[in-house]
């Protein structure tokens, strides 16, 4: 059994003892089966010594149990590593930052604690998964929808705090955002409530997120102040319909006005999450590129903007698309696609529009089989299908790892994105994994992603070495254009907030000194996000 | 292998035929004698991924031996939700399946959560058409009768009970089989495109019976 970095074998075996005291002998995890439960499985890491590996993990089933054990792992200095349900996969999983930290597994705190269907809100405990929260609601026919991430195995509040997204409107789909209060334990056992939350007394705990003074809420998320025990989120009244209807643009350059109105859409809320695709290729184009598109994109410099367009004239396709979603009332969906038509009409020569169906809610098997579920608040597994086999993933079992740099929410963002990261993998000497038809995840209400995935491989460790030196000469690249990663695994945490870098790092020193006065010892997540505690500041950072 | 027709008809058969679990063991007494001296766990479901043959093949004799046969085309949710989700909450039980490496990641995950875990794991790669590969871990008398049944070209339904024979011991094996390709149909079928996976996920005995509160 392993013990904890700088803890002693006596300290640690009273530290274990009370863990069992505190959650009964059950539920405190230190064999190697049970430990390697928390290995992340998308490691880039596998197998090499600095995979971050856990020395124990305990399960509590009430605040006042992580409480009790928060205390007992300060005493002792033992590094302790919450997790809700621990499906951050590609990002991390259950694995901490520092190896030897003991993980707190908050499974076990599963309760529903309300949902109101009349003020639209929930409070969930972090074991709670977004299937059991629309179990719950399904069971009792509540007309609220959840908005969850695909897939949907993780919790609200574990994705909330990861800065997590979903897909229908924007003031949902950003988990953090629309959260309302919450409860958590700190690193010396206290416990706090924040916002409505920290009046005795108040039934407006998911309604009004600020109460009174300064809002600390968002120090909780990618943070390591605390454990977050309770969290209330605003939940979207069930609408009665939902449509989409694919609109399609001609001209390369259009991409720019595309982005615009599609921007004006969505900000005044008349659209839920759009989809950017291009006809002409990239992700989800079925087969091989046509020889007439290889040969274009081998030229020296690549395409010109009007080659792109001969090239889709001549397959009387579009350049770009964007599936726009549609929730409400039919009158109130038919309504905002009029709109949707008109304001293109009016804006992009060409444009056209493609209308899927008009659904009503309840949907029934056969267009549940048709709809994208996530975009319909229902949580599923499906994104796990098989993956296929390619060139750059030979073993698609083996996992991946996110690269997530927000940039602007712009056509000539995209556009730009596209140049720069080609331009980077042609000097790294690495297949591309951008083409001029990528185009980023939406799923940020104000704001792109630019997202790729490297596959990671559980038997080639010179692949996964590669990986990390590309994954992180590429943050390198984005920062040096103003993009920044929101999220990302542990093993780059520390390389990605270097890039946050203004005024000599100043957020993260206002991080370290919030650190040190909360958590002196450091014992909470520690490296989360880059932020290490005082003792372990110089050799690990 | 079983056409998708023959296939729809064994599920058919399966969904009406209530789980008869007296069958199922003298069948697995019959097909495994090895085996057949110490319990195994009881399946309470078989999953099948229906885009792939030998899959189909599992859920035929799944449904033959009385087994209950649960249709996925590589996605768990339906199954999650509807029927495993609401029984592990309050008593895991054993599952078994020949399926993609998706199925099997998420169910092994969520099944972590329920204080079951797989205890049998089976790679079925297949190797240019000829030959499929069979990496097995698991039990270890599970693993020696593997070595006398799934060389033959019918490896599915032999393998489909040794699954159902499968029983949790502190002695565990690994092994590699290589069996012969059932015809000139498996080899152009989506099975070769991928790499199969058999297993059982049950109960470790010894251990907390379960990670949630019932």
């Amino acid at each position: 059994m392993a013990v904890p970095p700088g803890v002693s074998t006596r300290d640690w075996e009273t530290a274990l003892r009370q863990f069992r005291q505190a959650v009964g002998e059950s539920w405190v995890f230190t064999s190697e089966d049970d430990i390697a439960l928390y290995r992340d499985a998308y490691s880039p890491l596998w197998g090499e010594p600095e995979e971050r590996l856990v020395s124990a993990a305990v399960a509590p089933e009430t605040t006042e149990q992580v409480s009790v054990v928060v205390r007992t792992a300060n005493q002792f200095r033992v590094p302790v590593f919450p997790i809700s349900t621990g499906k951050n996969l590609g990002y991390g999983g259950s694995a901490p930052n520092l190896s030897g930290s003991v993980v707190i597994d908050l499974k076990r705190m599963n309760r529903v604690v309300e949902v109101d269907d009349k003020r639209h809100f929930a409070i969930v405990e972090p074991g709670v998964a977004y299937f059991d929260l629309y179990r719950h609601i399904q069971e009792r026919r509540l007309n609220v929808w959840i908005d969850c991430p695909d897939p949907g195995w993780g919790s609200p509040v574990g994705n909330s705090l990861d800065h997590g997204v979903g897909y229908t409107f924007g003031a949902y789909r950003d988990h953090f955002h629309s959260h309302c209060g919450l409860e958590a334990v700190l690193p010396n056992g206290d416990i706090v409530r924040t916002g409505m939350g920290a009046l005795p007394g108040a039934k407006t705990w998911a309604e009004y997120r600020y109460g009174f003074g300064p809002t600390v809420d968002g120090l909780f998320a990618q943070g390591n102040l605390g454990i977050v025990t309770k969290m209330g989120f605003h939940l979207l009244p069930a609408p009665e319909a939902y449509q989409t209807s694919i609109v399609t643009v001609p001209r390369r350059r259009d991409i720019v006005p595309l982005v615009d109105l599609v921007n004006e859409l969505e900000h005044q809320a008349l659209v839920g999450m759009p989809e950017y695709f291009s006809p002409l290729g990239g992700f989800g184009r079925p087969g091989p590129p046509p020889q007439e598109l290889v040969a274009l994109m081998q030229r020296p410099g690549g395409p010109t903007d009007e080659e792109f367009d001969r090239y889709a004239q001549q397959r009387n396709a579009g350049a770009w698309s964007c599936r726009l979603q549609f929730y409400g009332s039919p009158k109130v969906v038919a309504a905002h696609l009029e709109h949707a038509k008109d304001r293109f009409a009016a804006v992009v020569a060409g444009s056209t529009f493609q209308d899927g169906e008009l659904l009503r809610f309840p949907l029934n098997a056969e267009q549940l089989d048709r709809v994208h579920k996530v975009a319909v608040g229902i949580p599923n597994m499906s994104i796990f299908s098989i993956g296929a086999r390619t060139e750059l993933n030979p073993s698609p079992s083996d996992g991946h790892l996110w690269f997530s740099p927000i940039i602007p929410k712009s056509g000539e963002a995209v556009l730009e994105a596209q140049r720069v990261f080609m331009d980077a993998f042609a000097k790294l000497g690495m297949p591309s994994m951008v083409s001029p038809f990528t185009m980023p995840a939406t799923w940020m209400h104000r704001a792109f992603i630019f997202i790729m995935a490297f596959p990671i491989s559980r038997s080639n460790v010179a692949q996964n070495q590669r990986t990390r030196a590309v994954f992180r000469e590429l943050v390198k690249v984005a920062a040096e254009h103003g993009w920044g990663e929101y999220r990302t695994a542990p093993v780059f945490q520390d390389e990605v907030m270097a890039a946050y870098s203004f005024n000599n790092h100043s957020l993260l020193r206002l991080h370290e000194a919030i650190k040190d006065a909360v958590d002196p010892n450091g014992i909470v997540a520690a490296g989360r996000s880059g932020i290490w505690p005082r003792h372990l500041r110089r050799t690990r950072a | 292998m079983p056409s998708r027709r023959e296939f729809i008809q064994a599920g058919l058969a399966a969904s009406v035929v209530p789980v008869a679990f007296p069958v199922a063991e003298s069948a697995r007494v019959a097909s495994v004698p090895h085996i057949a001296a110490f319990s195994a766990h009881r399946l309470t479901h078989v999953v099948c991924d229906v885009r792939f043959g030998c899959s189909r093949a599992v859920a035929i004799e799944a449904a033959r031996l009385g087994l209950r046969v649960v249709s996925i085309d590589g996605d768990i949710s339906d199954f999650w939700f509807n029927d495993l989700a609401p029984v592990w909450r309050t008593s895991p039980h054993a599952i078994a399946g020949l399926t993609a490496h998706g199925p099997l990641f998420c169910l092994e995950r969520f099944g972590w959560d329920h204080g079951v875990r797989v205890v049998f794991r089976g790679e079925h790669r297949f190797e240019g058409g000829r030959h499929v590969e069979h990496s097995l871990s698991g039990p270890f008398r599970t693993i020696a009768a593997a070595h006398g049944t799934l060389v033959a070209e019918d490896w599915p339904t032999h393998l489909t009970r040794l699954l159902n024979s499968c029983a949790v011991t502190h002695d565990t094996a690994s092994t590699t089989v290589r069996g012969a390709v059932e015809g000139e149909r498996e080899r152009d079928s989506a099975d070769a495109l991928v790499t199969l996976f058999s297993w059982v996920i049950a109960p470790k005995h010894a251990e907390p019976a379960a990670a949630r509160r019932a």
